[in-house]
């Protein structure tokens, strides 16, 4: 199987008006979903704020990412999938996009030697 | 890390209210919305963490330390820029956090006690304990006492704003205040149990959790080893028999179901026993409360087995005696409801009619009760048409449909059984 890198976008927001028991709901739904990829799962990292973006040989320092304000990289998963077909199917299982945000699919480059 | 663990039922809201009660102790009402941005960004940081890596072998602890860790960065932020008075502050006290669960139970018994304050009403109380004490959200809290969020967010800002005056004598709580406020707590968590078992906010679940952090925060009053244990048990008596019924007060579509059509083998046998242990226990007390006689009408119910079996006469006397204490409208209507089962027709007829309506919600009670005691004494024509009154009065949706299926039943069954 290939691998694949998912990033998750969040919209902030949406994390506002959420009680202690909201939260934990949360997790259990990615806990479960984590399970249910089963060998399809690799790993992941959650991401921090702040974010700064360093830009060509002036080095020029700007804040954030250059998408739409609102949403934020949360973190990303590397998945095993058979094809990027399968990794975009499993993808669209991940809880976060029940909260409005997204996930990016990506194929990790791999070269046979 | 472990991908697959699983984490305790309602573990966040639980760490809400430890983390809340320690820091509202150490910080004081003034400092809450401080605190609670903390602890969200604590909820926060788990969800994006252990979304991505699985829970934590000890979720508790890394929710207190990271709670901790945030807090102090905080106080550092605020020291930098001059904001921070060193008289409310020692940052060493927040060891508290990761300190064992008695004594975080000390300090969430004592946050308890000054959210009972006698300055703000009992709604506030609840609204309050609710909040700090349980780790609910306003949304819950909302849905639970059946009020918009708006009107739970503002109540609560009100509250606090009131508590902030008292400053630091509002976590002023010492053995005499423990003793004094007794009697306050205890209608708080009545309270908030009826709440619960009482109103139905249409989420079971959500109810039964609102009665159930009830009974657990009323457990924590025996470890006051100097307040009036009969009336903690009593009161937790009353709970546990009632607790006991919470299934098969509804069905699957959430409609109420009468103590007389319930299915009694779902009553949960375990917590009867809670409620027969705790009535023992009640009796070494040295006086006796509304709660205790409330416990024995309840212990009544439990323990008969059928509805047809039920001691009405010996209910019929506890009502009497609970009237001494509370002779408050519902306290009337149960003990009219009582007297017309045990038989005295003309005397509950006659209570009834002389009742005093002083909210919306009564009507609709008492004209449920007068059908149902008019379908006792065999006039169903009277009765009908009371039915159709307590629905035309009713504030409530469930119990809108509770008199609609038993004026129902009186058109599909006329022989005047109360089936």
């Amino acid at each position: 199987m290939k691998k694949y890198l998912l990033i998750l976008f969040d919209t902030n927001e949406n994390y506002e008006a959420m009680t202690p028991d909201d939260y934990q709901k949360e997790i259990e739904l990615h806990g479960k979903w984590i399970q249910e990829l089963g060998e399809h799962y690799d790993s992941g990292e959650a991401l921090e704020e702040p974010s700064k973006t360093i830009r060509g040989k002036e080095l020029l320092v700007t804040d954030g990412p250059f998408i739409e304000a609102k949403e934020l990289v949360g973190g990303f998963y590397v998945i095993r999938a058979n094809s990027f077909e399968e990794a975009t199917d499993l993808a669209k299982g991940c809880p976060t996009l029940r909260l409005g945000g997204a996930v990016e699919v990506r194929p990790i480059m791999h070269i046979e030697m | 890390m472990t991908i697959s663990k699983q984490i305790t039922d309602h573990l966040f809201r639980q760490q809400s209210g430890k983390m809340n009660s320690i820091l509202i102790n150490q910080f004081g009402f003034e400092q809450s919305s401080t605190v609670e941005d903390i602890i969200q960004e604590t909820f926060l940081a788990a969800l994006k963490h252990w979304r991505m890596k699985g829970i934590p072998e000890n979720p508790e602890a890394w929710l207190m330390q990271v709670a901790k860790n945030k807090l102090i960065n905080e106080l550092q932020r605020r020291k930098r820029h001059g904001k921070l008075n060193k008289n409310i502050v020692q940052p060493a006290d927040l060891n508290l956090l990761t300190e064992n669960d008695e004594l975080i139970k000390r300090e969430q018994i004592k946050a308890f006690f000054a959210c009972c304050s006698p300055s703000i009403s009992s709604k506030a109380q609840i609204m309050l304990t609710l909040k700090i004490i349980s780790g609910f959200g306003d949304r819950e809290i909302a849905k639970g006492l059946l009020m918009s969020e708006q009107s739970v967010r503002k109540s609560i800002y009100r509250t606090r704003k009131i508590l902030k005056e008292l400053g630091k004598a509002a976590f002023n709580i010492g053995k005499g205040e423990y003793i004094e406020r007794l009697d306050i707590v205890l209608k708080v968590l009545y309270l908030m149990f009826n709440e619960g078992y009482y109103t139905s906010s249409g989420d079971k679940i959500l109810d039964e959790d609102i009665s159930f952090e009830a009974i657990r925060i009323t457990t924590w009053l025996l470890e006051i080893n100097y307040l009036e244990h009969g009336k903690i048990h009593a009161l937790l008596s009353l709970m546990f028999y009632n607790f006991a019924r919470f299934e098969s007060r509804t069905d699957s579509s959430n409609q109420i179901i009468d103590i007389e059509h319930q299915d009694r083998s779902k009553w949960d046998a375990k917590f009867v026993q809670q409620g027969i242990y705790h009535q023992r226990k009640s009796r070494e007390s040295t006086e006796i409360s509304k709660y205790h006689i409330e416990s024995g009408i309840a212990a009544v119910h439990c323990l008969s087995k059928s509805y047809s079996e039920t001691d009405w006469n010996q209910i019929v006397l506890y009502y009497q005696r609970l009237l001494t204490f509370d002779n408050s409208f519902i306290i009337e209507i149960n003990y009219a409801i009582a007297l017309s089962e045990a038989g005295e027709i003309s005397a509950s007829l006659k209570l009834l009619k002389g009742l005093k309506r002083n909210r919306m919600k009564d009507s609709s009670l008492l004209f449920g009760a007068l059908a149902r005691v008019y379908q006792r004494k065999g006039n169903l024509e009277i009765a009908k048409s009371y039915y159709k009154v307590a629905m035309d009065m009713t504030l409530s949706e469930n119990e809108r449909h509770f008199f609609a299926s038993k004026l129902n039943k009186l058109f599909l069954n006329t022989d005047g059984s109360l089936n």
